[in-house]
């Protein structure tokens, strides 16, 4: 096993130990390494600190999220649209209208 | 009342399976009698009262995807208003009188304002390292450990061949956010 590979074994049982998916025998022999090895027991505690950060993280989103719910939707006023729309047509009638009589 | 327990239910499991959208429909439907509730109860004014009840349905989601709160014994609105009266009472650092009913609910279900969960700056700064991880580590991340999605549902959702290429990609993941914030601490002591 070269080391990245044991590395990520490590952290892969940090892992496991931290979700609770250990069987009971492992989680002893592992409590049992961390009470003997100092820099285990700091990996799971960067372990812990690495999964509240992204819990947090994720919770401040979806507050934004539920903040972004709260602005009123932009909705498009049809009448607004209607009298610049008709206001235009009316405009260019008059302006073929007084365009065809100077021609005329 | 059964009615309402059952839609409530429904909505529970809606949000369970990733339906975001259910928890905006509950967020909408209860916010503005929260609001009312809180300004009157707490004389606290309503960006403070919209505050804590924003906290409350982010509470309830993570209790509900973590598998804390399954079965209804009261409504939905119950819950939220427990929990949001338990985050008002942190908020303001004074103790509110909790009813029975409501206390187990505070006792047994996440509580806490958002911006108190993070308890130390490591965390706080994992949280800031959120932002440079990119994508396909922050799907499977929040997927993982905030949506309670299991590694084969993940691999579906994402189109991954296997679970076993999603565990993979989630320990490499992993494994650059401990890099990033060992650089940070210059902890040589671990690994």
């Amino acid at each position: 096993m070269n080391g990245q590979s044991m590395v990520e074994n490590r952290w892969n049982q940090i892992d496991r130990y931290v979700n609770g998916s250990m069987s009971q025998e492992e989680q002893t022999a592992f409590e049992q390494r961390m009470r003997e090895n100092l820099g285990l027991a700091e990996g799971v505690h960067l372990h812990r600190d690495i999964l509240a950060g992204i819990e947090f993280r994720f919770m401040q989103d979806l507050k934004q999220r539920l903040i972004l719910a709260d602005k009123p939707e932009r909705k498009i006023n049809w009448k607004t649209v209607a009298i610049v729309l008709g206001g235009i047509l009316v405009a260019a009638a008059a302006g073929a209208a007084v365009y065809y009589y100077l021609v005329q | 009342m059964e009615q309402t327990y059952t839609q409530d239910q429904a909505l529970i499991q809606q949000i369970r399976s990733g339906d975001e959208a259910s928890l905006v429909k509950i967020y909408k439907e209860h916010r503005p009698a929260f609001l009312q509730w809180a300004q009157s109860s707490y004389r606290i004014d309503e960006e403070k009262a919209a505050d804590a009840f924003q906290d409350a349905v982010v509470c309830l989601y993570r209790n509900i995807v973590q598998g804390k709160l399954e079965s209804l014994t009261s409504s939905l609105k119950t819950y939220l208003f427990a929990i949001g009266k338990n985050i008002i009472r942190k908020k303001l650092q004074q103790p509110v009188a909790l009813e029975s009913d409501e206390l187990w609910m505070v006792e047994n279900l996440h509580a806490e304002p958002v911006d108190q969960f993070a308890t130390n700056d490591r965390q706080r700064l994992v949280a800031r390292l959120m932002n440079t991880i990119g994508e396909p580590c922050k799907s499977i991340l929040e997927l993982f450990y905030f949506r309670g999605f299991s590694m084969e549902a993940i691999a579906a959702r994402l189109q991954y061949k296997n679970e076993n290429v999603v565990k993979t990609q989630k320990l490499r993941c992993l494994t650059n956010l401990k890099n990033m914030v060992r650089e940070r601490y210059q902890n040589e002591d671990f690994v």
